[in-house]
């Protein structure tokens, strides 16, 4: 497994709020390989970002990381081949900072605002090769427009001096990758960067995320709700429902034989090309972290939910045949010994 | 960015012009003409010839239309520095406001400088550090110093220094120095009076622009941008400095030309009471024995420095937000 970049192991984010807890990530466990896309999927507010905000320590008060480990293999650096807990280290400490743009780097979701109003898009390009590598300001200059150039912004040169109010907003998804990149880090953390952009330019966008990983050779954790992103670049994916992993899987088996029931709700929540079946959404709500339902978090929403069976207790994450595994009481050993099993 | 400074100064050329118009309007403001008034002053201390009227009305045109008079007034002030005369002090306008006026700018520039070099560190701390202790205490600071008067401030501290320790806070000299030439000696005496005043007349103004600058900054903070900048490894206080707190200083720039009204005439009010030697004191005075020209060309000098003053905002507002620059070129 020399292949693994960063392995999340049992993460707990909180926020501590006044009127209670919001377990924004409960126990969530996931490793990310170089070379290979995972994506994280799931309806807004399960707590993709939170994950991904919590593997730079960037959670903004008042949320914490209050539990769990976090290992990045280090690729750079005088700690080039040992492995650190980020969840362990203080969020404005030297060790954080250099891991940071350089080692893993992130692209936000909104274009408009991920990018500085009153900054020319040359200086946010070359501020990370500033902070990391210790280049001729010439050569980072050099090196600027040459990522622009990779990102495929026409006339490289010119848009250094640009200002992002000035670009399109898939232009500034492709410079915030640009400086994402400009360090060639090891893995890169996308949460969610083609959601605010049209169709046209998404497609573009993603092609352009599966090509740069293909010559940098990088990790890439992609978050999204699109189960058709899902589709074009996965290898691996992650199903989140409500601060916990419901499924983990091959992209494959997410499509052909989804394990967990919320997953199939999702599926059949999108229309798939070239069949007219009628579109089911997803039943009621996501419960309010305030009340969770109790037992499995999804079973209120269930079709194959079991009473007495689903709404008490913890649901384990059962491992079930080629490194997949499922948060739900069907794959129990209880009840697969006594009901029918559903895989 | 020629174009966005050239449109600048085009409004502001525009705004002094009226301006001007508004000034000569307040000349012409007292019933009957301004030499009937002065002819009876005169009048007081000893006959006037019929001869010298006649030139006196010759040399401002009172016998033409309005808009003549005016051409005089104008090209007399644009073209050889002449404001008229003054009645009461029988001296040339200019030669009275040449001496406050520089005072008056030297104090309403060293009250900016003192109001923005307090409440910006004293903002961005409050942002950074919301809700925590010195926050608060910031906060509260802040409302005593919204609420009490600045003129109260300049009495209290008039009545505290001269009763409990014999010393006279008020003017901008000592004694030796007020009709001295300039020297260094005069600069560092001056210097040395002058933070009295100009921390009373910035008090109000410092507490309002920390309030402006927190809300603004706590706006910032919270932007992905900012989370984008800490992802590339920034340290939290070049972070700080280089983005949020540029994008939160922005707006703010654009106030300095509507504060410098208001720190002018504060500071009018506290030169009253401290008896300074800016044009506040000449102002009320003026206006209270109609001395026209006087106190036209004080209003019309004021009113240009706020002309240029917003001029000199907008063009640091458009240097330091592209976005504005940008709209028009
Ligand atoms: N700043 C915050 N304060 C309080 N709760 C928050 C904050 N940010 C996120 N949360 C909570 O954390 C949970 C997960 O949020 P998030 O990770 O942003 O979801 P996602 O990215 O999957 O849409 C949500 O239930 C949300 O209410
Ligand atoms: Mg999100």
């Amino acid at each position: 497994m020399s292949d693994v970049i960063l392995q999340v192991q049992d993460l707990q984010t909180h926020y501590l709020l006044r009127d209670g807890v919001t377990r924004a990530v409960d126990g969530v466990s996931f490793d990310v390989r170089r070379g290979r896309t995972l994506c994280v999927v799931g309806e807004s507010g399960c707590g993709k970002s939170a994950t991904a905000h919590s593997i730079l320590q960037l959670v903004d008060e008042p949320g914490k990381i209050v539990g769990g480990r976090i290992l990045l293999h280090r690729t750079h650096g005088e700690q080039a081949g040992q492995v650190v807990d980020l969840a362990a280290l203080p969020a404005r400490g030297k060790q954080m900072r250099e891991i940071r743009g350089r080692e893993i780097a992130m692209v936000f979701q909104e274009p408009m605002t991920s990018l500085s109003p009153v900054h020319t898009v040359g200086d946010q390009v070359m501020e990370a090769i500033r902070l990391h590598l210790p280049l001729p300001e010439k050569q980072i200059h050099e090196r600027a427009v040459d990522l622009l150039d990779r990102v495929r912004i026409p006339n490289p040169r010119r848009h250094m001096d640009s200002y992002t109010f000035q670009l399109s907003g898939g232009m500034r998804q492709r410079v915030s990758l640009a400086a994402a990149l400009s360090c060639e880090p090891a893995l890169l953390i996308a949460d969610e960067p083609t959601t605010a952009l049209d169709v046209t330019t998404q497609a573009q966008i993603l092609d352009l995320f599966a090509e740069l990983q293909q010559e940098l050779d990088m990790a890439v954790m992609f978050i999204t709700h699109d189960l058709g992103v899902v589709a074009s670049i996965a290898d691996e994916v992650v199903v989140m429902y409500l601060g916990q992993v419901a499924e983990q899987t091959d992209v494959d088996s997410l499509f052909h034989r989804p394990a967990h029931p919320y997953t199939r709700a999702l599926l059949s929540s999108v229309p798939k090309p070239g069949t007219r079946t009628r579109l089911a959404p997803i039943r009621g709500g996501v419960p309010s972290p305030y009340d969770r339902p109790s037992g499995c978090a999804f079973h209120p929403r269930c079709d194959a939910m079991m009473p007495g069976v689903c709404d008490r207790g913890p649901v384990p994450l059962v491992d079930l045949d080629a490194g997949r595994a499922a948060r739900c009481m069907l794959y129990t050993e209880e009840v697969a010994r006594d009901g029918e099993p559903v895989r | 960015m020629m174009r966005f400074v050239l449109r600048r100064l085009a409004y502001a050329l525009l705004t002094i012009w009226g301006v001007s118009f508004v000034a000569f309007i307040i000349i012409q403001l007292p019933p009957g003409d301004f030499l009937t008034t002065s002819i009876e002053r005169m009048g007081d201390d000893g006959a006037v010839g019929e001869a010298q009227i006649a030139v006196l009305r010759e040399q401002y045109g009172l016998d033409q239309p309005i808009w003549v008079q005016y051409f005089k007034w104008i090209s007399g002030i644009v073209l050889h520095g002449d404001f008229g005369q003054s009645f009461v002090y029988h001296r040339p306008v200019a030669e009275l406001i040449g001496q406050r006026l520089p005072l008056t700018i030297a104090l309403s520039i060293a009250t900016i400088v003192f109001t923005w070099a307090m409440a910006v560190p004293i903002g961005i701390y409050s942002a950074v550090r919301q809700y925590s202790l010195g926050d608060y205490a910031v906060t509260i600071l802040g409302f005593l110093g919204l609420a009490i008067p600045s003129f109260l401030v300049a009495l209290v501290l008039l009545y505290v220094s001269y009763n409990f320790f014999g010393q006279d806070v008020g003017g901008l000299f000592s004694e030796r120095y007020i009709d001295a030439p300039w020297s260094f000696g005069k600069v560092v005496d001056l210097l040395k009076h002058m933070w009295i005043p100009v921390a009373i007349t910035g008090l109000a103004g410092t507490a309002s622009l920390i309030r402006v600058m927190r809300a603004n900054l706590l706006d910032e903070l919270r932007k992905p941008y900012v989370a984008a900048a800490r992802a590339r490894g920034n340290s939290e206080t070049r972070l700080i400095v280089k983005y949020p707190v540029r994008v939160a200083i922005a707006p703010l720039l654009s106030t300095l030309g509507a504060v410098l009204p208001a720190v002018v005439s504060s500071g009018e009010v506290v030169a009253i009471v401290l008896s300074l030697q800016t044009t506040g004191p000449l102002l009320l005075s003026s206006l209270q024995t109609q001395d026209m020209y006087l106190a036209g060309s004080l209003i019309f000098a004021v009113s240009v420095l706020t002309v240029v003053g917003t001029l000199i905002s907008d063009l640091m507002l458009g240097w330091a937000d592209p976005r504005i620059r940008h709209r028009y070129s």
